[in-house]
């Protein structure tokens, strides 16, 4: 495989994460020749063109929400384009990346990455032999890759901690691949595929058939990454490509221990109630997660806190209690089932959590505590609605089941909050965070470290060679000088304007006002006779028979005071000129903690020419 | 069929009184289709997912349970078959539908890639105002054959669509040849009866 | 032929006016001067991985670094204090000046 011009692995980690940031044209462009810069050490020669999925005008592209930037490269050897593919727009939210390509349906996406990189072929001039190289996580990457196996959009395929290819999906894209699955396994259509092939045999046949484009396919996956960990567990998801795995969090033995052994059903309600509460705590804190989760009007409760305010919301307001009922029908029972789930495998999942590292006994406690908190008071609802609609209204009221089905409403209003509350603090879901974490490129990059550089977030770290291990962020280092220079440019500017400002405001101003007084006073002198109300108004009455003859203004004029600003415009002028040099000792501070090999110099000087 | 209840639709109504062919049996292909009144004999007209086109399904055929809605709307994906499974020869529909596509150009070459092939489409007259329709037989074996077709409007709406023509393992070339003739003609006037449904939301 | 007559007032020969705006103004270049500097030393803090990494080349630099941004920070609030005593002033003086001394000479036919 000839070598691309940004055929470096950390590289595309870093810029991949980089574009989830979204920016400007010339900002990513500067980012490339930065990265390329610290990971070479060279400066990158080469015309740069950028194109955004945002400005496709009229097209599925943004329709699906596919979001992606396609990068050209000419460095005069060759022509390449890399397009990078977002996992989802909301980030590396792993949650909602695991709930696309494991239910794994919907194929808008690999077309529309498709009808992107068509798209910005025409727009940025690419020549149809150039190297089209897709880089994406997640879910970026399953898209880039169904994209590769199903239409043949790129020619290489680098992705990190990347959702897997699906060959059902697969089947109905590629028919090439079709007709050979056909023929292998005399099937005749998708039922008959899913009904008489095992995964297992589609699966192998799906790695064997798609040998040498695998080759053109290469992945980074960390151990720990959920996401990777569910592959298994769901049928037809392949891993192809060459694939090298990292161990990004020592600390715990890895997502495949943790999810060994507990059914695939299981993990799916777990995975169903982790995103059922992020998507009630993401619109807006604990008190709205009852709403969310039951589909409540809270307000209808507002005056229910005990078992009599129940009984006369429920007599006088049927209406609410009619349209509460319906709502608790529709969610209680799919919740309370996932719920049981999980609490009849609680050893299981929460005991194999806490060996694995991921939370604290405590932690185990109180989940378990409060969820089986959370089923009594559902089953209670659940029993009360089976009442409900087995009894007449008077019935119901009498019934055994009210008293309790109530205090339950009554629960999910004011104590549900706090359950929520106490799983909160006990620093569980802070604690998954370390599983969600894995996810993420920036740990990836983390346990990428050689020699004296490492990675923190997406930026490169030297630790000093010279004198105490100092960690240095070289990332950081060489956008402060290369970036700060315009922003001391900008404050000179604004100085400028404050010197006008001065000028205007004040000298200028006052000026101004000194001649329309003069201007007055001249109006007053040269013809008194339309003054004449001065005479009443200093009290010479009657006015009638009085004749104007002359005013004298004794005009008296103070120059203006505490206008000089020369002092502080002249200290504002010299920290101007003394940043430039603190930024150059700040340089030279940093060389020095480095050896000359490490050619840290080289770095700041290059920072300053793209 | 009359059971006084015109205004229920198929899916809505009770199995016992529909018309007792795959279509209408199947729970998943009955929420698919408008109503028990046939198109043409054996037709049912079929409304998809998004609501933004309808065909003619044909009352021995059943969707597929992976068929769905993509995002808002925008795309949607629908398959279906001969429900039963043994019949001599299986037809199976592989439908796309883009809410915009920038031009026909891309979709050929698309589809083309995803054939493996050149695919030589050929336009057929479309019964249907502003609607382009054009059709492309692939390269086929003894046993099976593939359509692939591109509907499109002026708005850019599109439908890509792979049909597969395969006979029973065990029927003669020469008997699969003939059945596979009859199936195309069948194939052919279901893509014919794909319309884009220009009052969506209706 | 009437009498000549002379007095003297002091007269408001333009209406007053507030020019306080002027403030808005002034500070409008130092809030954009804050803004620099306060991006240009959040591009040193990332510089330093963690606050408590010691050494002799760093501290100094974190020394000198300190006393910039304490330098910096002091100067635009002087400045911001001696914008609002200057615009007062300039209310002040400008209000002043539109009142002067004036004397007036009529001539009274009041017949007697």
């Amino acid at each position: 495989m000839a070598k691309g011009i940004l055929d470096y692995e950390l590289m595309a980690m870093r810029l991949t994460n980089k574009e989830y940031e979204n920016m400007t044209a010339d900002k990513l462009k500067s980012t490339i020749q930065q990265i390329y810069l610290e990971e070479t050490g060279s400066l990158l020669d080469a015309d740069i063109k950028i194109f955004h999925s945002s400005d496709t005008e009229d097209s599925l592209i943004n329709q699906t929400g596919y979001n992606g930037t396609a990068i050209y490269i000419d460095d005069g050897n060759q022509e390449e384009m890399y397009v990078i593919s977002q996992g989802t727009t909301n980030g590396p939210d792993w949650s909602f990346n695991a709930k696309g390509p494991l239910a794994g349906e919907s194929i808008d996406q690999p077309q529309a990455t498709d009808l992107f990189v068509e798209q910005a072929k025409n727009k940025l001039g690419v020549d149809e032999d150039a190297k089209v190289i897709s880089w994406g996580h997640s879910l970026g990457h399953h898209n880039n890759a169904e994209a590769y196996l199903g239409y043949g959009t790129f020619d290489e395929v680098y992705g990190m901690n990347g959702a897997q290819v699906n060959a059902y999906q697969l089947f109905d894209m590629n028919i090439d691949f079709q007709k050979a699955v056909i023929e292998k396994f005399k099937v005749r259509n998708d039922a008959d595929l899913r009904q008489r092939v095992s995964a297992d045999e589609l699966e192998v046949f799906t790695k064997e058939f798609f040998k040498d484009e695998s080759k053109n396919i290469h992945q980074i996956i960390s151990s720990d990454d959920p996401l990777n960990g569910l592959t298994p567990f769901v049928p037809g998801m392949v891993e192809l490509g060459q694939i090298e795995v990292v161990d990004t969090n020592p600390d715990v033995s890895g997502i495949k221990e943790l999810a060994k052994d507990i059914p695939p059903e299981v993990i799916k309600d777990v995975q169903d109630l982790a995103l059922i509460y992020a998507k009630a705590d993401n619109a807006g804190g604990t008190k709205e997660v009852a709403k969310q989760l039951f589909g409540v009007n809270m307000d209808y409760l507002k005056d229910v806190n005990s078992f009599g305010s129940f009984l006369s919301w429920y007599t006088f307001n049927q209406g609410e209690f009619d349209e509460t009922v319906k709502a608790l029908n529709k969610s209680v029972p799919p919740l309370l089932d996932k719920v049981r789930v999980v609490l009849d495998n609680k050893d299981l999942i929460f005991g194999r959590l806490q060996e694995t590292g991921y939370i604290s006994l405590k932690e185990k406690d109180t989940m378990i505590e409060e969820l089986e908190l959370i089923e009594s008071h559902l089953s209670t609802i659940e029993d009360g609605l089976n009442a409900n609609s087995s009894l007449s209204g008077v019935q119901f009221l009498q019934d055994i089941s009210t008293v309790a089905f109530g205090g339950s409403l009554v629960w999910i209003k004011s104590s549900l909050t706090s359950s929520i509350e106490c799983m909160k603090e006990s620093g569980f879901f802070e604690s998954l965070n370390k599983i969600v974490a894995s996810h993420s490129i920036p740990e990836l990059l983390a346990a990428m470290s050689k020699g004296n550089k490492s990675y923190f977030g997406t930026d490169m770290v030297y630790t000093a060679t010279n004198g105490d291990p100092i960690k240095v962020n070289i990332s950081a280092a060489l956008r402060m000088y290369r970036e700060t220079l315009p922003i001391l440019e900008e404050k000179e500017t604004k100085i400028r304007n404050f010197e006008k400002a001065v000028k205007e405001e004040l000298d200028d101003s006052y000026k101004d006002e000194k001649r329309k007084v003069q201007d007055e006073i001249d109006r007053m002198e040269s013809s008194p006779g339309s003054y004449r109300d001065l005479l009443a108004k200093h009290g010479h009455l009657p006015a009638f028979n009085k004749e104007m003859k002359t005013i004298k203004v004794h005009e008296v004029f103070y120059p203006l005071e505490n206008n000089d600003f020369d002092e502080e415009i002249h200290e504002l002028k010299k920290s101007v000129e003394s940043g430039k040099l603190y930024i150059e000792k700040y340089r030279k501070a940093i060389e020095d903690l480095f050896d000359e090999e490490d050619n840290v110099s080289r770095l700041f000087d290059f920072s300053r020419r793209f | 069929m009359s059971n006084g209840k015109e205004s229920l639709s198929p899916s809505e109504m009770d199995p016992k009184d529909l018309p007792d062919v795959p279509a209408f049996q199947d729970e998943l292909t009955r929420d698919y289709l408008e109503s028990t009144e046939s198109v043409r004999e054996g037709y049912y007209t079929l409304v998809s997912a998004t609501n933004t086109f309808t065909l003619d399904f044909p009352e021995d055929m059943v969707v597929d349970e992976t068929s769905m809605a993509g995002n808002e709307g925008n795309s949607e994906s629908l398959i279906f078959y001969y429900d039963d499974n043994d019949a001599d020869v299986m037809d199976q529909f592989i439908i796309n539908y883009y809410s915009s596509i920038p031009n026909i150009e891309y979709s050929r070459d698309l589809m083309n890639r995803r054939a493996g092939e050149e695919l030589d489409f050929k336009k057929v007259p479309s019964e249907n105002e502003n609607q382009h329709l054009e059709i492309a037989e692939m390269d086929s074996d003894d046993s099976t054959s593939y359509i692939a077709a591109i509907v499109r409007n002026e708005k850019k709406q599109e439908i890509q669509v792979f049909t597969s023509i395969i006979c029973r393992e065990d029927i003669e070339n020469n008997q699969c040849d003939s059945l596979k003739e009859e199936e195309k003609e069948k194939v052919s006037d279901v893509l014919k009866s794909i319309q884009f449904n220009n009052d969506k939301g209706k | 032929m009437g009498q000549k007559r002379t007095f003297q007032a002091t007269e408001q020969l333009i209406p007053n006016k507030d020019y306080s705006d002027k403030k808005k103004a002034l500070k409008t270049p130092i809030d954009g001067i804050r803004e620099n500097d306060e991006r240009f030393f959040s591009y040193v803090s990332k510089i330093i991985i963690s606050e408590d990494q010691k050494g002799k080349i760093i501290d100094a630099m974190k020394k000198e670094t300190t006393s910039r941004m304490n330098h910096d920070e002091g100067l635009c609030e002087d400045v911001t204090r001696k914008i609002n005593k200057a615009v007062n002033t300039f209310n002040e003086q400008v209000a002043e000046m539109k009142k002067q001394r004036i004397s007036v000479t009529y001539e009274d036919h009041n017949m007697e």
